[in-house]
């Protein structure tokens, strides 16, 4: 244990790449859910088919398998090299938004009935009643679970380091190739720990309070 | 040149695809197994009342569901033949995403002992039923249809989750298919293929779940 004291800054710092790139993804995830979401609730036929099918897709596929494709198969199309970081970003995002999207499109069916009506007896037309009256309840009721979402983000960020990506579980893979030791994984697996449970605690508090 | 798709590579590479599906289908199979062990296992530490086992279970489901499944391949996969207890790459990622499947299971097992509810039990108390066969005949069939859905969807996810243990280097389906990319560049049509066979696998559960679902257990789930 004691080897990996001197490297405690670096896996701190590697920690804050971690935090970092999750948050970009979150950030991302979050308007393509919002924009998928919204479009599932309102489009009839084929554009709601079409909204299943990106959800569908991406929930039925690794996402190492994602990544992979970033980095690896894409450029052999495009002809130019991505960054770790930007298939990294790409990947989760594509990722995180079909779960975003999910969560969204089940807090605007969660929001009553009687609102639709209610606005409707008003005179207001669909978008309207969608964007001032139910999404905001949606977005209220959607919190909780969006969190659950941030943190498989956060997780899932770790797989970046298959493709070279140094944050936290590369950094503590490169600190276990120098000392030896298995002490930096476990370091590492106890930052993550302290950070999607933290974040996990926020969730339920979120939750309870709402309800 | 790398060509955008070929599909010549399936049939170059067949004997080695066919065995990376088996062993992907066979690690997520046994993995599963174990995520419903530990899992069931879990959940009654949990639900115990004694307090130091309650509060073991339920620092088992935190623990493992906020930390990522790749620190324990790494763990297990460095730390365990440094004690002696060498088992290969494969055991250690039924280890792994077994372990990590059971917290998730413990949940879905709490939530539908809950969701079956107290009057069921007293009811079954009220007709002379044993506390076990309350629980085999009365509670446990109705926590059946109320996780049923859950646990699919854990099944789906165990099946993706095996993908990672291409990192310890288990011959799955994905090891494969990288190996494949590396020598011939074809990291298009290779990783391509890698999707489609998840997406495909994943699909037939999803379907086959559903359908199950509806045949012997939704129905139950609306009635009550």
């Amino acid at each position: 244990m004691p080897g990996v004291l001197p490297y405690l800054f670096v896996l701190l710092k590697g920690a804050l790449v971690t935090i970092e790139i999750s948050l970009l993804a979150l950030g991302i995830s979050v308007i393509i859910g919002i924009a998928v979401g919204l479009l599932a609730s309102a489009l009839p036929g084929v554009g709601f088919a079409v909204t299943r099918l990106y959800v569908e897709l991406i929930r039925s596929i690794p996402l190492l398998v994602l990544i992979f494709f970033a980095y690896y198969a894409i450029p052999v199309v495009v002809q130019v090299n991505i960054s770790p970081y930007a298939a990294t970003t790409g990947a989760l995002s594509i990722y995180g938004g079909a779960y975003m999207a999910e969560v969204v499109r089940s807090g605007i069916l969660s929001v009553d009935r009687t609102q639709w009506e209610a606005a409707l007896a008003l005179g207001l037309r669909y978008w309207r009643i969608m964007v001032l009256i139910v999404f905001p309840q949606a977005i209220r009721i959607a919190v909780p679970a969006g969190i659950g979402v941030f943190i498989d983000l956060i997780k899932g960020s770790s797989v970046a380091s298959i493709i070279g990506f140094v944050e936290l579980m590369q950094t503590a893979i490169n600190v276990r190739n120098t000392i030896f030791e298995l002490s930096p994984i476990v370091l590492a697996a106890f930052l993550y720990f302290c950070i999607c449970f933290s974040l996990s605690r926020l969730g339920a508090f979120l939750e309870r309070r709402s309800a | 040149m790398p060509q955008f798709f070929n599909p010549a590579l399936i049939a170059n590479n067949g004997t080695a695809l066919a065995w990376g599906a088996v062993n992907t289908l066979a690690l997520a199979g046994t993995a599963l197994v174990l995520s419903l062990l530990s899992g069931f296992l879990g959940w009654l530490a949990k639900a115990s009342q004694r307090r130091p086992l309650a509060w073991l279970g339920a620092s088992y489901v935190e623990l493992f569901r906020n930390t990522p499944t790749l620190v324990y391949l790494y763990i297990f996969y460095f730390g365990l033949p440094t004690m002696g207890v060498n088992l290969g790459a494969f055991a250690f990622a039924v280890l792994a995403l077994g372990i990590q499947g059971g917290a998730y299971v413990t949940e879905i097992i709490r939530g539908a002992y809950a969701a079956v509810g107290e009057d069921q039990r007293m009811a079954a108390a009220a007709l002379g039923m044993r506390r076990w066969q309350s629980l085999a005949l009365v509670e446990w069939p109705q926590m059946l249809s109320v996780a049923f859905p859950a646990l699919g969807n854990q099944v789906v996810s165990t099946l993706l989750g095996t993908a990672l243990a291409s990192v310890i280097a288990v011959p799955e389906l994905t090891y494969q298919l990288q190996i494949i990319g590396d020598s011939t560049y074809q990291y298009f049509s290779v990783f391509s293929m890698d999707a489609i066979a998840y997406l495909l696998l994943a699909q037939i559960l999803n379907q086959g779940f559903q359908a199950a679902d509806r045949r012997w257990f939704s129905h139950w789930r609306a009635a009550r």
